[in-house]
């Protein structure tokens, strides 16, 4: 890893005159070596136009390939929605107070598919990457992140039908939407720390990729998207805040269908979770980064 | 390291794991005990130093395994060393197999840009430079199609082009001068001159020993992950060269023949002037080949042919009784049939001998067939036949050449060349 990163102006070379903002960096690879956390983060920082281009790369192909184009993101969230709408409203007759199951369920099913798709994508996109892993370097975390930013296309794609289900059902919004982003970004940060973490574990022990489904299952029917939060038992619930998917969901349902504050205290804990998480996550990939071209 | 170092290895070694891990299961079956891992691995790169100033080009030769890649992985950042430390100053691209980060499904266009920017450009540069990129690769009426409907060697071409409008402080080159047609490679290695000649230092990997003669100042010779030579490409490519001539000496070709035949050639022997058997020669002196053949049963007018060749297909020489009309009336039981060469035109290096015997009835049909039967060096060259004046030269000559013609040099200056000219009209 680079380990001292030193900017110097570089008299000597024809080509510095040529493109004045280039910088000799000095870069210094040894076993042991480790960036910091900072050194690391201002390069992911200083490639960012490269993370941009490989998000649209993952959109652009996605699109390019299926005729159904953007459908896809709308199909996912809604054909779940619809048979839950089926096997948990009108078979199992599930409470859901005074809004519409239907509704009720897609507000969380939109971020969950969110959440799972970014978890399944990201988690191959080093082992799907991994031509360009062994022939150039940039910052890895390029790929588990870009991967998600395709997801989250989808996922504001999937709003605008949200949108128009509300208007359907007649919920107005209130100016708490205005939290949506931050709700939104809590998720970025939990989606971005989980996904990094799969994808570097996913590349030395290949054969967790086709676990990954099964646990996003298990994962999904732990979390309160088609059921209400308060059909947890009490005892339950404080195992079940554990898991920090719960805050999340509820905390989109709080603003978009009942116009209330989320309930900050779950929400907060959830921050602290995601960040933690990040930054484990983030100082794990980077550790494991320096292994991948061996490995893959 | 001082300013004008840009490259630097220190004691660097790199060691692989031989086995890929990748499987949870292999957690649990326990085996990562430290005499199981040492046996498990291999070092791709052994105390490897060198240091490379601003500028210089360096060829790195050696055999597949030789570590080669690796130094230019260590080089890229994409591995880490072992032990030991590589520094780089600067910006480094590396034209390790173009267009490695192409998506088919994207335009030419859209592939340019991802492309740039996974090479380090920023978007605002490499738009500056879209027009050159797409102009040196040929591409403009294809630049918007999906790069899909390419063939390989446009697709190539783009990720060339890409590459080459880089402006790099270190450039790695992965023996990719082999993309597109002739008139694109000597593109290519124009290009490749021109970085070298900015100021930019190069480093080179390929197997085409000419192409690394001709752009590299410096070269490397590895073996075994360690660095035999570090020198003048000529001293490098010399030494090489010495030991690929020494391993192919030591290979051992089919002698005899199982399938019964009416004549067989049971011995292939070379010898010199003096007619003592030897496996080394001296460019300039007689060679003579003895084919020791058994015919079972009297042969009328048999054709015995010998060819020679360097290893790099085709031959370079053949002697044949089927063009000369040489052939003897008849044979049969033991002989030896002998071919002699006054003066051996071939440049020090290892020569295959090819023999086969035909027959001068059913249409010239094969009563031996044509295969490898010896082998011989030219280690030495005598001075009468062709002067050196200075031995690393000869090194030159042995990677770019493979025969020596005697000639002259005559200088006609200006005066005299008007007047040659005025007397050739």
């Amino acid at each position: 890893m680079a380990t001292t990163v030193r900017h110097t102006p570089d008299p000597h070379s024809a080509l510095a005159t040529a493109v004045p903002e280039r910088r000799a960096q000095v870069k210094i690879y040894t076993a042991s070596g480790r960036a910091s956390t900072l050194d690391d983060l201002r390069a992911l920082w200083q490639s960012r136009e490269l993370l941009w281009m490989l998000a649209q790369r993952d959109i652009k192909v996605r699109y390019a390939q299926s005729w159904l184009g953007i459908a896809w993101a709308i199909l996912q969230p809604l054909s779940l929605t619809l048979l839950s709408t089926l096997v948990f409203s009108l078979f199992l007759h599930v409470k859901t107070g005074q809004v519409a199951y239907p509704v009720f369920t897609y507000i969380a099913m939109l971020p969950w598919t969110f959440f799972a798709n970014s978890l399944s994508f990201s988690s191959t996109s080093l082992i799907n990457n991994s031509g360009l892993l062994t022939k150039v370097y940039f910052p890895r975390e390029h790929f588990p992140i870009a991967a998600m930013g395709a997801c989250l296309f989808d996922f504001l794609i999937g709003a605008l039908i949200a949108a128009g289900m509300m208007l359907y059902y007649g919920i107005a919004p209130t100016a708490w939407l205005l939290a949506l982003p931050v709700i939104l970004a809590v998720q970025i940060a939990l989606s971005g720390a989980i996904g990094m973490i799969m994808s570097a574990v996913v590349v030395f022990f290949r054969d967790l990729r086709f676990a990954i489904p099964l646990l996003t299952q298990l994962w999904l029917y732990a979390t309160p998207v088609f059921y209400p939060a308060t059909a947890v038992p009490a005892r339950l619930r404080t195992v079940f805040a554990l898991n920090p998917m719960v805050g999340l969901v509820d905390a989109y349902r709080q603003t978009v269908l009942y116009g209330r504050a989320p309930d900050w205290q779950l929400l907060g804990l959830t921050l602290l979770t995601s960040l933690i998480l990040l930054f484990i996550g983030f100082r794990f990939f980077k550790w494991a980064e320096l292994r991948f071209a061996d490995v893959i | 390291m001082s300013a004008d170092v840009c490259v630097r290895f220190e004691h660097t070694s790199k060691r692989y794991r031989r086995r890929g891990n990748g499987r949870l299961s292999g957690l649990f079956r326990g085996n990562s005990s430290r005499a199981s891992r040492a046996s498990d691995s291999f070092w791709a790169l052994d105390d490897v130093s060198f240091a490379l100033e601003r500028g210089e080009t360096l060829g790195i030769i050696g055999p597949n395994g030789a570590g080669k890649s690796t130094v230019l992985k260590l080089l890229a950042g994409i591995a880490r060393p072992s032990t030991g430390l590589v520094e780089v100053r600067g910006r480094v691209a590396s034209l390790i197999e173009v267009g490695a980060g192409f998506h088919p499904d994207l335009t030419g266009r859209q592939n340019v840009y991802l492309n740039g920017a996974i090479m380090g450009m920023s978007r605002a540069e490499i738009k500056r430079k879209f027009d050159q990129i797409v102009e040196f690769a040929e591409l403009a009426d294809f630049i918007d199609v999906p790069v899909k409907r390419y063939s390989s060697g446009m697709y190539m071409r783009l990720g060339f082009s890409v590459a080459a409008q880089l402006e790099p402080d270190v450039l790695l080159v992965d023996e990719v001068l082999a993309v597109g047609d002739r008139s694109f490679q000597a593109k290519s290695v124009q290009r490749m001159h021109e970085v070298a000649n900015s100021g930019a230092t190069v480093i080179f990997i390929s197997h085409d020993l000419n192409a690394v003669q001709g752009l590299c100042g410096r070269g490397i010779y590895l073996r075994h992950g360690r660095i035999v030579v570090d020198g003048s490409v000529q001293e490098a490519i010399h030494r090489y060269l010495d030991d690929v001539d020494a391993a192919q000496s030591r290979v051992e070709w089919p002698q005899g023949s199982p399938p019964p035949r009416d004549v067989d050639i049971t011995r292939v022997v070379c010898r010199d002037e003096y007619g003592d058997e030897t496996g080394e020669f001296t460019t300039g002196k007689p060679l003579i080949i003895d084919l020791e053949y058994v015919a079972h049963k009297p042969i009328e007018r048999p054709s015995f042919v010998i060819g020679i060749g360097d290893g790099r297909g085709g031959y370079i020489a053949l002697a044949s009784m089927l063009v000369d009309g040489c052939a003897p009336e008849r044979i049969e039981g033991q002989g030896v049939m002998r071919c002699r060469f006054d003066t051996l035109a071939l440049l020090p290096k290892t020569y295959h001998v090819w023999c086969e015997v035909r027959s001068a009835q059913h249409g010239w049909g094969l009563l031996v067939p044509w295969h490898v039967r010896g082998r011989f060096r030219v280690v030495d060259v005598d001075s009468a036949y062709m002067p050196v004046a200075d031995n690393a030269g000869i090194a030159h000559m042995r990677v770019d050449a493979t025969v020596y013609l005697p000639y002259h040099w005559e200088h006609i200056d200006a005066v005299q060349a008007g007047q040659c000219r005025s007397c050739l009209r």
